[in-house]
C-alpha cells in the first residue's frame, strides 16, 4: 500500500518555464491558516505567486453559481476564488489537505476539493493538488512540498530550502497573530471571543463584517488564535472522545479555555450554513456554556443573510452580555 | 442492564438476536416513524445530519420503554458518525434521560479495548456460545439480504399493488422467530418461495435503477421515505448499492481494521472521478454510480442527508460522472423537512425520464 520515495510526476505547462510560472492560491479557506508558508515557499522556489484579491461579493456570487447547493459558504468562495484565478495564472494550487497530525483531520470537502474544483469550475489551468497526509509517511507536509515543486521543475534541493523558509515565515506570522492579542482595547472594554474557522471569522465578506460591527459596538474581540494551541490542546483533550477534526478542535479548546479562565464576558460562535462539524460542536459548545453560566450565541450565516438582522443579533447579544455585566 | 441500540433499516432482528443469545435483555425503540422524526428534530441540532436525529428519537422512545444503556457504533472521522454518540450523549443528559453508553470504537491495532467493552455489555461467555451467537446473527443477515434483494425484483412487476410488500413483511417475522441457524434458511427459503409466489404482471421490461448514498440513508425506508418500495410500485426494478451484510463486512469488520483491498472494484470505478476517501460512503457512491452505468441500468437514485459532508462531495462530483457514462442520477437530499408528496413527484418525473431516454434509444426489453 504505502509507496516509498517521490513521484516526480510533472505538470503538462506547456513549455513554460519555472522562472515565469504564475502560481494561484485561492484566498479562501486553508489560506487562512498557511499564506505566509506557502508564498514564501512558491517564491523562494521561483514561481510568480498570484493570490486572489479578498473575497468581493462577484467572487462569492461567481462561487455560489458554480458549487453544489448544499456546500458550506466557505466552500462556495472558493469556487469563486478558484474561477476569478482560473484566467490569470499558469497553475492553480489546489492542496489536498487531508490532514496535518496524525489522526487529525481537516473536513470531508478538503479532502475533495480538487476533484469538487475540477468538475466544478471551467477553463482552469493545470490544478496541482499535491496530498498533504500526516498519516502516511510518504505523504507528509514535508514530501508533500517537495512534490509540489517537482511537479513545477524545481530541484529537491532548493526545494527543502524553499520549504524551510516557508514553515519559518508561518511560524513569525502565528507569533506575530498571538503577541498582538491581549491587553489591547479600551480599559474596562467588554472582552468578547469571536470563535470560528479562520476562513469564516477573517473573511469579511462571509463573515458579514462580525468583527468589525462588534468592535464598533465597543467590544475588544479575542480571536481563537489567541488562545495558546497548548491550552487548546489541553482543554479539547478533557473530553470523553477525541475531537477529529482540527478546526473543531480550536473552537472546543478555545471555547473551554475561555469559559474555564473568564478571560472574556461573551462567546460569539460564527458558522458557515452548511459547516457539518460546527454543527455538532457548536451545540455541544453552547451546553457547556450554559452549564458554566457564559453568554454563548451561535451566528449562522449563509448566502442570504442580511447584514441588517445579523447586526442586530450582535447588538441584543452584546446589550445582554454588557447588561450580565453590569448586574 | 437493559440495552437498546439505533434502528437502521431492518438491523434490529440480526442483533437483537444476538444480544440476546448472549443472554442481553434488549429493549426496542418502536420502529422510527413520524414520532421519532419529530423528538429527534427537536432536540438535535438543527444542521446535524439526519441519521443522528433519528437515533436520537429511537434513545428517547426506548428510555421511556425502560431502556437504560445504549449500544452504539463509534469510529475516528473525518465522518460525523464517529462523534454521534458523544453529541447525544450531552443531548440525553441535558434532557434527564439517564443512560450508559456502550460505545464500540474501531480497535486501532489492539482488539484488547474492544473485547473489553463487549465483555462489559455480555459479561463472561464461553468462546463457543459467542460464535453461537455471532453465527445465528450473520445468518439473520444474509437471509435478511436474500430477501430484501428477491422483494425489490419481484415488486417491479408485481400484479396486485402492495402484496410484495405484505409478503416481504412475513418473512421478516419468520426469519425474526427462527431460533437457530437451520431454522433461519428454512425461514429464508420459505420467505423467497412465497415472493416466487406474488402474483406477477406480464414480464414486460422493468426500468432498472442502483440506489447509492450514505448507508443509513439507502437502508432505512423512515429515512429515505421508502424509495425503494416507492420505485418498486412505479414498476421499477430495484438494486441497493449496500446491502445490510456488505455494510457489516465492509464498514464495520473490513475498514475498521483496515482490511479492504487498495484494488477494491467500487474503488477502481471511483479512480477517474474521486481517488481518494472522503469519509463516510463518498468514494463509494461514486463508484458504485458508475458501476451501474457499467452494468447498463437505466438511472441511478442518490440518497442522502442535508448537510452530510462526505455525500456532498460525492454529489458534486457526479454530474461528471453523468456526463462521461450517460448515466441519470437524481440526488433526494432528505431531512425532517422533505415531504413525502415532494419526493414521490420528483421520483415519477424521473421514472418518466428514464422510460422517454429508453424509447428514445429504442430498446425494447433488455
Amino acid at each position: 500500500m504505502r509507496r516509498a520515495g517521490l513521484q516526480w510526476a510533472g505538470l503538462n505547462l506547456g513549455g513554460k518555464r519555472l522562472a515565469r510560472l504564475r502560481v494561484g492560491i485561492p484566498r479562501a479557506l486553508a489560506f487562512y491558516e498557511y499564506f505566509p508558508l506557502w508564498r514564501e515557499f512558491f517564491a523562494r522556489a521561483g514561481a510568480d505567486v498570484v493570490a486572489s484579491p479578498p473575497t468581493t461579493e462577484e467572487i462569492l456570487s461567481d462561487g455560489i453559481r458554480l458549487a453544489v447547493d448544499e456546500a458550506c459558504l466557505p466552500v462556495k468562495a472558493f469556487y469563486g476564488h478558484a474561477h476569478y484565478l482560473a484566467p490569470r495564472v499558469d497553475v492553480l494550487f489546489v492542496p489536498r489537505l487531508v490532514s496535518l497530525e496524525r489522526r487529525v483531520f481537516t473536513c470531508p470537502k478538503f479532502l475533495g476539493l480538487p476533484e469538487m474544483i475540477k468538475s466544478g469550475v471551467g477553463g482552469l489551468p493545470p490544478v496541482l493538488d499535491v496530498k498533504v497526509d500526516a498519516n502516511r509517511r510518504a505523504s507528509g507536509p514535508f514530501l508533500a512540498a517537495l512534490r509540489a515543486a517537482a511537479a513545477l521543475g524545481c530541484p529537491p534541493a532548493r526545494a527543502a530550502a524553499a520549504y524551510w523558509r516557508g514553515c519559518r515565515a508561518l511560524l513569525a506570522d502565528r507569533a506575530r497573530v498571538a503577541a498582538g492579542a491581549p491587553g489591547a482595547g479600551a480599559p474596562g472594554a467588554t472582552r468578547i471571543a469571536v470563535l470560528g474557522h479562520t476562513y469564516m471569522v477573517h473573511d469579511p465578506v462571509i463573515s458579514m463584517g462580525v468583527v468589525d460591527a462588534l468592535r464598533r459596538l465597543g467590544a475588544e474581540v479575542v480571536c481563537a488564535e489567541e488562545v495558546p494551541e497548548a491550552e487548546v490542546r489541553r482543554e479539547a483533550g478533557r473530553l470523553p472522545k477525541r475531537l477529529y477534526w482540527a478546526f473543531a478542535r480550536r473552537t472546543m479548546g478555545s471555547a473551554l479555555h475561555l469559559m474555564h479562565t473568564g478571560g472574556v464576558a461573551g462567546i460569539l460562535h460564527l458558522v458557515p450554513f452548511g459547516c457539518g462539524s460546527d454543527a455538532l460542536i457548536s451545540d455541544l459548545v453552547a451546553r457547556f456554556a450554559r452549564r458554566a453560566g457564559m453568554p454563548f450565541m451561535m451566528l449562522t450565516v449563509d448566502e442570504h443573510s442580511g447584514t441588517a438582522g445579523v447586526l442586530t443579533r450582535l447588538e441584543a447579544f452584546f446589550d445582554m452580555v454588557q447588561r450580565g455585566r453590569a448586574g | 442492564m437493559r440495552v437498546t441500540f439505533p434502528h437502521m433499516g431492518t438491523l434490529h432482528i440480526p442483533v437483537r438476536a444476538m444480544l440476546a443469545a448472549l443472554g442481553v435483555d434488549v429493549v426496542l425503540a418502536p420502529p422510527s416513524g413520524a414520532e421519532t422524526v419529530s423528538i429527534g428534530a427537536r432536540h438535535a441540532p438543527e444542521f446535524a445530519c439526519f441519521p443522528l436525529k433519528l437515533n436520537l428519537g429511537n434513545f428517547v422512545q426506548a428510555h421511556a420503554l425502560g431502556a437504560d444503556t445504549i449500544l452504539m457504533a463509534g469510529g475516528v472521522g473525518p465522518c460525523r458518525f464517529g462523534y454521534y454518540a458523544q453529541v447525544q450523549r450531552e443531548i440525553l443528559r441535558d434532557l434527564g434521560c439517564q443512560y450508559d453508553m456502550i460505545v464500540l470504537e474501531p480497535p486501532r491495532g489492539h482488539l484488547a479495548e474492544l473485547l473489553h467493552q463487549l465483555r462489559e455489555l455480555v459479561g463472561r461467555r464461553s468462546l463457543a456460545e459467542v460464535w453461537r451467537a455471532v453465527g445465528l446473527a450473520w445468518e439473520k443477515f444474509l437471509a435478511l439480504d436474500a430477501v430484501d434483494a428477491a422483494a425489490m425484483r419481484v415488486r417491479a412487476r408485481e400484479a396486485r399493488r402492495g402484496e410484495t410488500s405484505r409478503a416481504w413483511r412475513l418473512c421478516l417475522e419468520w426469519i425474526d422467530d427462527a431460533p437457530d441457524r437451520a431454522a433461519v434458511r428454512q425461514a429464508r427459503d420459505r420467505g423467497l418461495a412465497a415472493l416466487g409466489r406474488v402474483g406477477q404482471r406480464d414480464a414486460a421490461a422493468a426500468l432498472r435503477v442502483g440506489i447509492v448514498g450514505e448507508v443509513f440513508m439507502v437502508l432505512e425506508p423512515a429515512a429515505n421515505l421508502g424509495v425503494a418500495e416507492r420505485l418498486g410500485e412505479m414498476g421499477v426494478e430495484v438494486h441497493r448499492s449496500v446491502m445490510l451484510s456488505d455494510w457489516i463486512r465492509t464498514h464495520l469488520f473490513l475498514d475498521a481494521l483496515r482490511l479492504r483491498r487498495g484494488d477494491d472494484p467500487v474503488r477502481r470505478a471511483a479512480r477517474p472521478y474521486l481517488d481518494h476517501f472522503v469519509g463516510g460512503e463518498g468514494r463509494d457512491t461514486v463508484g458504485h454510480t458508475v458501476l451501474y452505468a457499467g452494468a447498463g441500468y437505466d438511472g441511478v437514485v442518490h440518497v442522502l442527508p442535508f448537510t452530510c459532508m462526505p455525500e456532498i462531495v460525492a454529489k458534486s462530483i457526479l454530474p461528471r460522472v453523468t456526463a462521461a457514462h450517460d448515466i441519470p442520477v437524481l440526488s433526494l437530499v432528505l431531512d425532517e423537512h422533505a415531504a413525502e408528496g415532494g419526493v414521490l413527484t420528483r421520483l415519477e418525473a424521473f421514472v418518466d425520464v428514464l422510460w422517454q431516454r429508453r424509447a428514445a434509444a429504442g430498446v425494447v426489453g433488455r
